[in-house]
């Protein structure tokens, strides 16, 4: 994470863009396909705020708090619109 | 029915119908304005014209020569005289009038644009996934780039803006559009451009959009009815297409005499407006069309939407057979699971039984049972019906039963009335939770009202001031088993929305237990063993508590309600009466703290904090750790327990149970003059301009707040001098204290002061100018002026005082009117959102279309109902039990 002043709040979860190489193995585990994901707008201001640049059909990997279970992975495929 | 049906189904689009396809389709021809002749017989080419259907028996079809119940029915066609705007797609027509250039027709976006689009939806028509939605968002797009561009990138002329008067006129510069000129310039976009619009143009085209021809809809969609007196009625539709006929007609008369101009666009807007209110009576911006009578006409829309629609009144929802509804009363002797069902229902409603060799004397014995009858007091289940192999019903009657007694054999299904121990499923509306509708066991009993145990009226919300319930039957195997399995009232005993147990012990339960077992309270051999067979209790007497007693040996409270408690049971916990002002030493000592070692109760009494739902701790702990049935037998047993201790004890409380001492009261008067005086003093300092404001709030924020606070505290005060003469000898204060009913606050006001009203959160101001009532002085800021009530319920409200009071009153009761509204509403778009969302066996949360929505169900895949209060594992008790209890 940089030091992008989006990361301070403490809502905004932590968001990881995924190598291409890394998605296979993130994903088959759980046995979800690509278009199964939930979406995330490639102008959704935690993309911005990546170092990486995102491009649409990317995969970014989201660290949210959870109350119930203390931490929480998602995952969310980059779309244009 | 099955030849109904000539073709299956492969693919539906879902698009506009061209003139052609709707001449196509049509059966005939309309053309005259009217239904019938003088003979009562459908005129050829009128409305009710014999190729559209037959709504009369005896007539045939001229179409498909089927009759009347067999015939769905044919369209019918109107020619428009004139073309007329579609008004549900005016919109539309704006977007594409705006978008493509008027001469040409091209969509003004460079060819690049054009390619780059239509490239796009081509991929979307292409894929399986959910495409329509996205198609949308595409040639949305597209239009939207369109509309800003300044001239045409293929002439290079200038655009000229359309703009929409709603619902159908379409003006450019000022200048009025005809529906002929629209659709002159959709016809003119180049099929090439048309993907880029959203349309496919292999299927349809924009100017179908503006109507030529007007479908008719069979007759039998609006059946005309005969009245009593012989005179006939037409179906809103059909008068609406009455009209319709009628102007266009005129209009083409007009026309083609060569009428002046402005009778035939006055015709021509007549028409427009008739066909628009024929699809929709309540589009916005033109007059409702009405019924001679005023009412205003039912038309195409208003069939369709709405609660009374179509689709939320006869597909989403529909009647059912088989279920009863009545009356509701309760009955503490049935089990939580159990539901008493009338004779009279028991005999209509019917559960399908194939016979096998098994169950075919059984039914044989009904069938004689029930035409002659060895004991007419008894109720035997009958047979309404039996269905033979060859699948005709044959109904059993008293000259038949005999013959079909005996040829009754395997194979047959036979229509058996209710019996005991059928499962049935239970419902009260509104159905707010899944526990609004659970499963339960019929006993059938004398009398006409359902009777259910009164544990189950929360889930349900049931009271006995009138309420009714529904009843359904479940007719396959495969949905009683369900019902059994997943339905059932003790399955619903935990609640999924907190985890804790939403049915347990009311009202005289807990009355009925506290008195059974607080302090000292003993019984005598009699009354054990009295109390203790109404659940019925088999086995010996527990080791009297006290056994020198005089008069004979006597049994405490908490020795027969430990009957009921598991042996491994180790809990300790502070009763409902626990005193939070006082140190738990003194609580320990006066009997308010519950102790369990090894499934006896040691001490303290048993209360609502014990059995009742939502925190009775004992009720938490078996029916979490013991599971559903070992809870639903634990709250059926302590009902019965309460029941019969309050026999022993008996229970009462009237108005003498709001006494206190007259120096009480002379108290509780001192503190509220003290307390006005108080607020007086804090009046005086701000009409002198002393107050000093707090941070964040005006000087007159502050002095609200702070006198808010002065009366609250006598409020408070008067109780607590209330509260402590009110002691636990006082059924009043039994009820509260054990949680049973009513709070100590409802009986401070009633014996002490009933303390400041309130209306939007602040004290009483509106009225009159600068006061609320004519008894005050203007601006008087003081205590009684603005709505403090000295009084009790008991001693009666002075006027202003009474008046004060219906003020809060009643905004109490009209939040509650509009709260009910809201949330309604509200939950109905949550359901609407959330309803076809379900966990997969991998745990994860996944929509229709598989895409995932929580990747782990609730993210630690606890279901909350087999959780305490929402945490999977109960960290504390585990460690009581590896430290041995003690």
């Amino acid at each position: 994470m940089n030091d992008n002043i989006l990361w301070l709040n403490k809502l905004v979860p932590k968001h990881i863009l995924l190598k291409e190489s890394e998605i296979e193995g993130k994903l088959s585990p759980l046995n979800i396909t690509r278009d199964q994901l939930p979406k995330i707008l490639l102008k959704d201001p935690a993309l911005k705020a990546l170092d990486e640049e995102a491009k649409p059909n990317d995969v970014v990997e989201v660290h949210r708090f959870s109350e119930s279970a203390g931490s929480n992975l998602a995952y969310r495929l980059v779309v244009e619109e | 029915m099955r030849e109904m049906i000539p073709k299956k189904i492969g693919k539906i689009d879902f698009a506009l119908m061209g003139p052609k396809e709707v001449r196509k389709l049509s059966a005939t021809k309309v053309i005259t304005a009217d239904t019938y002749d003088d003979d009562g017989f459908p005129i050829p080419m009128g409305l009710m014209d014999l190729h559209m259907g037959v709504i009369e028996p005896g007539l045939r079809c001229k179409t498909s020569g089927r009759k009347m119940d067999e015939d769905p029915g044919h369209f019918g066609h109107i020619d428009l005289a004139m073309p007329v705007i579609h008004s549900g797609y005016s919109k539309t027509i704006k977007d594409i009038l705006n978008a493509t250039h008027p001469s040409s027709g091209r969509l003004m976006l460079t060819q690049d644009r054009i390619d780059h689009y239509t490239k796009q939806i081509r991929a979307l028509m292409d894929s399986d996934a959910g495409t329509t939605v996205s198609i949308g968002g595409i040639s949305k797009r597209a239009i939207r780039e369109a509309t800003k561009s300044k001239s045409c990138p293929h002439c290079g002329e200038p655009k000229i803006k359309v703009t929409l008067d709603k619902p159908t006129t379409f003006r450019e510069e000022g200048r009025k559009l005809t529906p002929k000129e629209v659709r002159s310039r959709l016809e003119k976009v180049p099929n090439s451009d048309l993907l880029c619009l959203g349309f496919n143009p292999e299927i349809t085209r924009p100017e179908y959009m503006v109507l030529t021809v007007l479908s008719v809809p069979p007759v039998p969609m609006r059946p005309s009815i005969t009245l009593e007196s012989g005179e006939r009625s037409e179906d809103d539709l059909t008068h609406k297409l009455v009209d319709v006929l009628r102007i266009n007609q005129r209009l083409r008369e007009n026309r083609d005499a060569g009428a002046p101009q402005l009778i035939v666009e006055d015709l021509w807007e007549l028409l427009q407006y008739h066909i628009t209110t024929y699809f929709d009576n309540q589009t916005a911006g033109i007059p409702t069309a009405r019924h001679r009578s005023g009412r205003p006409l039912k038309t195409i829309v208003q069939r369709l939407k709405g609660k009374e629609g179509r689709f939320r009144s006869n597909l989403s929802g529909k009647r059912v057979n088989f279920s009863a509804r009545t009356v509701i009363t309760p009955d503490p002797y049935l089990s939580i699971n159990q539901v008493g069902v009338p004779e009279l229902a028991a005999r209509e409603l019917t559960v399908p039984v194939r016979i096998n060799i098994h169950n075919l004397s059984f039914m044989r014995d009904l069938i004689k049972e029930n035409f002659v009858p060895t004991d007419p007091e008894k109720y035997i289940p009958g047979i309404n019906y039996m269905i033979r192999p060859d699948g005709r019903r044959v109904k059993l009657t008293e000259e038949n039963w005999e013959f079909n007694h005996d040829r009754l054999e395997p194979g047959f299904i036979v229509e058996r009335h209710l019996m005991d121990g059928d499962i049935v499923l239970f419902n009260r509306q509104p159905s707010l939770h899944r526990m609004s509708m659970m499963a339960h066991e019929v006993r059938i009993m004398k009398g006409k009202t359902f009777r259910i145990n009164l544990c189950v009226c929360p889930p349900y919300n049931a009271d006995f001031d009138g309420d009714e319930m529904n009843l359904h039957v479940v007719q396959s195997e495969e949905a009683r088993a369900e019902a059994r399995i997943l339905m059932r009232v003790q399955e619903h005993i935990r609640s999924p929305r907190f985890g804790g147990a939403v049915i347990g012990a009311i009202h005289d339960h807990i009355t009925g237990m506290f008195l059974l077992t607080h302090g000292t309270a003993s019984y005598d051999v009699d009354q054990t063993v009295r109390i203790l067979s109404r659940v019925s209790y088999k086995g010996d007497l527990p080791k009297p508590e006290y056994p020198k007693a005089e008069g004979g040996p006597r049994w405490s409270g908490r020795q027969i309600f430990s009957v009921l408690l598991p042996d491994d049971m180790n809990l300790k916990y502070n009763a409902s009466v626990y005193f939070a002002d006082r140190t738990p030493e003194e609580n320990k000592e006066l009997d308010m703290v519950v102790e369990i070692v090894n499934g006896n109760m040691i001490s303290g009494p048993v209360d609502g904090n014990s059995i009742s739902a939502f925190k009775g701790q004992i009720l938490e702990e078996i029916s979490r750790l013991q599971g559903a049935n070992a809870a639903r037998d634990f709250i059926d047993k302590v009902t019965r327990l309460a029941v019969g201790a309050l026999m022993e004890t008996g229970c009462t409380t009237g108005i003498d149970d709001a006494d206190v001492p007259q120096d009480a009261l002379d108290q509780i008067t001192d503190a509220q003059i003290a307390a006005v005086k108080e607020v007086d003093k804090l009046v005086n300092a701000y009409n002198k301009g002393k107050f000093k404001p707090r941070p964040g709030r005006s000087v007159e924020e502050t002095l609200e707040v702070e006198i808010m606070g002065v009366l609250g505290r006598v409020r408070d005060k008067s109780g607590e001098i209330a509260g402590w003469h009110l002691g636990m000898d006082n059924f009043a204060v039994i009820m509260a204290r054990s949680g049973a009913r009513g709070s100590m606050l409802n009986l401070s006001q009633m014996a002490g002061s009933i303390g400041q009203q309130a209306v939007r959160g602040e004290r009483i101001s509106r009225g009159y100018e600068r006061r609320t009532l004519s008894h005050f002085n203007k601006g008087d800021l003081g205590a009684d002026a603005k709505g403090f009530v000295r009084s009790s319920y008991k001693s009666g409200l002075s006027p202003t005082e009474y008046f004060f009071h219906s003020m809060g009153g009643r905004e109490g009761l009209v939040d509650t009117a509009v709260r009910t509204s809201r949330s309604g509403y509200m939950q109905r778009r949550l359901v609407n959102a959330l309803e076809d969302l379900r966990v997969k066996y991998d745990y994860t949360v996944r929509n229709t279309a598989n895409t995932v929505v929580q990747f782990q169900y609730g993210e630690d895949s606890v279901d909350p109902t087999k959780s305490k209060f929402g945490r999977a594992i109960d960290v504390d008790s585990l460690i009581e039990d590896v430290k041995g209890g003690k």
